[in-house]
């Protein structure tokens, strides 16, 4: 074995001699490589080229992506290998993906990698991206090395470093098996490395298999609820007759331990969705038993005795009645404060104000929750499915008392999440019973339990108004003199949002202003309309939190905040007399703060590229969008049919700062008896830079079909403090039947991508109400729509 | 004790009698490719065949197995080479992956019923197997793609 330093680059070139055949280990938390079949083997092994945290090439070329996000039917993980096989110049048929384990170790290198926001591929572009081009350089550097040409002659390609002049050319594959790179990228490379630009791109925006897709048809994929290990006991959650607040008295399990073979005992645990955190902590008794079907069978035969406490005892009608009252009485933020919105009213010669409400949705994922916590030498094993690894590990430590070292999380495929995996009850729940009887645990949730032990997405009231001036020699802009917007709804994640406040419309720069609990909540009042005074409250529903833990659900506050602006922004149209398009289009124009971040730099003039320009452009990438969505969708044609109408909205999920401009075209139709329809979506979206654009369409599919399905069917409600429906014969949602057209458009502008989970799913509501006003001439206020059909 | 066939393989079984098929496939034989959704019925994740027809297995006693043919996604195929599976990997059809045991479970008993359904007929098969990732239009294309297709015959 030699080594050789190369001072240009500074970093080692090792050459080992080839072995085959053996077995490795990699310790998650010493990065350490053992043989297995002889721990003391002088035999050296060709190393792994692992110059970062986000893959490792192995001597033979084939590369792993290490995917530290989770996924939940988004297909991050070829995202990401395509962004690393981009970059690194690789054989697209030498990549493959893993998960990798968290730890405190992880935890240090990558940071919390929660998965939510539709930001993973915005958050994630740069960063793999200049990783990749930097590791690239080393091959060639090696490459070049070993062929004896000079660097700046070669280039890489196809995972070859290729020397065009004496026409020679190695293999990655090659390279490492004569030699190791013992370099880790270093921060100032990763600095001063240039990115390709979209022309350049051979593998980014290419329709490629997604790598994930053959083991979720053959049945072998693996999620969190078939994670096994031996000799495991199964634990089933007998929960409380409210959702918050009850606490167990006794439990008699006399009759489980008479009757059922196979019955361990019963737990009662304090759980709660985020662990470590006082948030909705929930009583739960675990029933454990060798079986789950003898768990299911036990939680029949016991009684828990719950101590019910009276003022949980709700119904959802108080629960709205409240949340109009808290308009009045409330504490409240301001979210975007422009000019003064309320002078500007009370001086205008007319106003208009509407109310929106919305109900109560669930995650509903088809997987419902479970957790495996197995203990090993003193350290707790969670597998699972679970957004965020950082925050479960710290959060479960904290909670058993035991050091962050002693937790390790491994990632299971996640059966469907639409935000329901961020929450962590059942996880708690395994871990303490995995403590307390001191073996391994594995906690299943029913559908019934998946429903009631649910954090669906909060109840929102909202009260819009704007004072406006009907003179048609003004512009469409001048006719609209202020709009206010109160937003009651409860919060989500105790964390602080930037709220901003603007001098006027033409301000760029504002003063920060935090909303309290406004995350994941609010986001979706901030539209990018050029209002010349605007004036957004947010008033948190503390009862809500009081009665529901409420929580994240996809697009989360855009549902109910969409809605509302995009239905609001038709009623000003129609009132002022102008064309809902028209007058969208007159007020898209990016002013001030609505122009984004500035597209060039200042002194050299060039365009700016990264994940902080994606708001560049603005307003009028939303301009942008509408046109397209509405000349594809025939919009204001004389051919359409009598009894159909159109209905437009925009917007830019999921928030100012991480927006995808959208905008989308309803075709509806009244059916015989009232009922409506919806035969066709048109949709445009412009997601910067689309990385698979049959992934991104697909996930503009979903979002479209669920956005139908949360406007016409779904809600829960809450009877006597409990969530009510429990199971899908009670909680509607949209099945493969009667389902509208979908007609996918997407716009690029090439410099940074965006997010597309859930970036569509909010403009189905508005636009379909605005559809159905069109066509009816009734302005549909509340959500879902199914009690308001048949129109009589 | 009772034998259960799975997958042309016979298993003995140690099962109250009113276990439910699903169970003693996940948890006893840990045929996991079968999922757990609802547990009543009413989403289809758990689908099988019994005897060459598609049936939810949490709705079946294993008492009532005993002696039939049960076939779930992982005997479906090897390598993925069922001309449905082959379907749902052209059409990408899946997201999560969740309920698609289920829905390749049930596409191949309707199919092999009706080799050339109308689009109606697809969906009318197909409306008792719920997708939260709402990925009907991809279910619907992959099926129509099979019907139209050659190795109709083959599913």
């Amino acid at each position: 074995m030699t080594d050789s330093t190369l001072s240009r680059r500074k970093f080692l070139i090792t050459s080992v001699s080839g072995v085959g055949g053996l077995v490795i280990a990699q310790s998650a938390l010493a990065g350490s490589v053992t043989n297995l079949l002889d721990p003391g083997s002088p035999l050296m092994l060709p190393e792994n080229f692992a110059p970062t945290v986000w893959f490792t090439m192995q001597s033979s070329g084939e590369t792993t992506v290490h995917v530290f996000r989770q996924e939940l039917g988004q297909h991050v993980g070829t995202a990401f290998a395509q962004m690393i096989a981009e970059e690194l110049e690789l054989d697209w048929s030498k990549v493959s993906i893993d998960y990798p384990s968290v730890d405190a170790v992880t935890l240090a290198q990558t940071g919390q990698q929660m998965t939510g926001g539709s930001q993973s591929v915005l958050e994630s572009f740069e960063p793999l991206s200049r990783a990749a081009a930097v590791a690239r350089q080393f091959l060639i550097d090696s490459g070049a090395e070993i062929l004896g040409s000079e660097p700046s002659d070669c280039y890489a390609e196809d995972s070859f470093v290729i020397d065009p002049i004496f026409d020679q050319r190695i293999s990655y594959g090659q390279i490492l098996a004569q030699t190791s790179i013992n370099h880790k990228v270093q921060p100032e490379e990763l600095a001063a490395v240039t990115l390709k630009t979209k022309d350049q791109y051979k593998i980014l925006g290419q329709a490629v298999p997604a790598l994930d897709i053959e083991e979720k048809v053959n049945g072998k994929a693996r999620y969190g609820i078939d994670a096994r290990v031996p000799n495991m006991v199964f634990g089933k959650v007998s929960l409380a007759p409210t959702r918050l607040g009850s606490t167990i008295e006794y439990v008699n399990d006399a009759a489980a331990r008479e009757e059922i073979d196979g019955y361990i005992d019963t737990l009662s645990i304090s759980t709660g969705g985020f662990p470590g955190t006082p948030a909705g902590k929930t009583d739960v008794a675990l029933v454990v038993a060798k079986d789950y079907p003898s768990a299911m069978r036990a939680e029949k035969a016991i009684s828990v005795k719950w101590q019910v406490p009276e003022s949980q005892l709700v119904d959802s009608d108080a629960l709205h009645s409240g949340a109009k009252e808290a308009v009045q009485q409330g504490p409240s933020s301001v979210f975007v404060r422009v000019g003064d919105a309320q002078k500007a009213i009370n001086q205008s010669p007319e106003t208009i104000s509407a109310e929106y409400r919305t109900e109560m949705i669930e995650h509903a994922a088809l997987e419902p929750r479970s957790a495996l916590v197995q203990k090993v030498d003193g350290t707790y094993h969670i597998y699972s499915g679970c957004h965020s690894g950082g925050m479960l590990i710290q959060g479960i430590a904290a909670e058993l008392g035991v050091p962050l070292e002693k937790v390790v999380f491994h990632p299971h495929l996640i059966g469907g999440s639409f935000g329901d995996k961020i929450y962590t009850d059942q996880i708690l729940a395994a871990a303490k019973a995995c403590k307390e009887l001191d073996r391994p645990v594995k906690v299943m949730l029913t559908r019934e339990d998946q429903f009631n032990l649910g954090h669906p997405k909060t109840i929102s009231y909202q009260a819009l108004s704007a004072g406006i001036n009907k003179d048609e020699s003004l512009a469409y802009p001048k006719r609209i003199l202020g709009m206010t917007h109160d937003l009651v709804a409860g919060t989500s994640f105790d964390r602080d949002f930037p709220g901003m406040i603007y001098d006027n419309v033409d301000s760029r720069e504002g003063t920060l202003a935090p909303v309290k609990g406004g995350v994941g909540v609010v986001s979706g009042a901030d539209h990018w309309y050029d209002v010349e005074n605007v004036d957004i409250k947010f008033f948190p529903y503390q009862r809500m939190n009081e009665l529901v833990p409420v929580g994240a659900v996809r697009t989360v506050g855009n549902y109910f905040t969409v809605f509302a602006v995009e239905s609001f922004i038709d009623e000003v149209a129609h009132r002022i007399g102008a064309d809902p398009l028209d007058l969208r289009l007159s007020l898209l124009k990016g002013r001030g703060r609505n122009a984004g971040v500035p597209a060039r730099d200042a002194s050299s003039d060039a365009i700016l590229r990264g994940s902080s320009q994606v708001t560049v452009g603005g307003g009028q990438r939303l301009a942008n969008v509408l046109k397209v969505a509405a000349g594809q969708a025939n919009y204001g044609s004389p051919l359409r049919q009598r009894n159909t109408a159109q209905g437009l909205a925009v917007a830019a999920a999921e928030g100012r700062h991480n927006p995808t401009f959208a905008a989308c075209v309803a075709d509806v139709e009244q059916t015989g008896g009232g009922n409506i329809k919806v035969n066709k979506l048109t949709v445009c979206a412009d997601v910067g830079v689309a990385i698979n654009p049959d992934g991104l369409r697909s996930q503009i599919e979903g979002s479209l079909l669920w956005g139908i399905s949360s406007t016409f069917y779904e809600e829960t409600v809450l009877a006597q403090g409990r969530l009510r429906e429990s199971n899908f014969d009670g909680y509607q949602w949209q099945r493969n039947m009667d389902l509208p057209e979908l007609d996918i458009h997407i716009v690029e502008n090439g410099v940074h991508p965006s997010g597309i989970g859930e970036n569509t799913l909010a403009l189905v509501a508005p636009a379909v109400c605005n559809a159905i006003h069109n066509l009816t001439g009734k302005r549909l206020r509340s959500l879902p729509l199914k009690h308001h059909l048949p129109l009589v | 004790m009772p034998k259960l066939t799975v997958n042309n393989k016979s298993y003995l079984v140690n099962a109250e009698p009113d276990t439910p098929l699903l169970w003693v496939l996940r948890e006893e034989l840990g045929l996991t490719g079968t999922k757990f959704g609802c547990g009543g019925g009413h989403c289809g994740a758990c689908t099988v065949h019994v005897n060459g027809e598609a049936v939810r297995s949490c709705q079946l006693r294993i008492d009532d197995v005993y002696g039939t043919f049960v076939t779930t996604i992982e005997g479906l195929s090897s390598g993925n080479s069922h001309p449905v599976q082959k379907a749902w990997i052209e059409n990408q059809v899946p997201q999560c992956g969740y309920c698609h045991s289920g829905q390749i479970m049930q596409a191949v008993s309707f199919l092999r019923n009706n080799p050339a359904p109308s689009d109606e007929e697809i969906e009318g098969a197909m409306r008792g197997n719920l997708c939260r990732c709402m990925t009907y239009k991809r279910i619907n294309k992959a099926i129509r793609a099979v019907a139209d297709s050659d190795e109709i015959s083959e599913v």
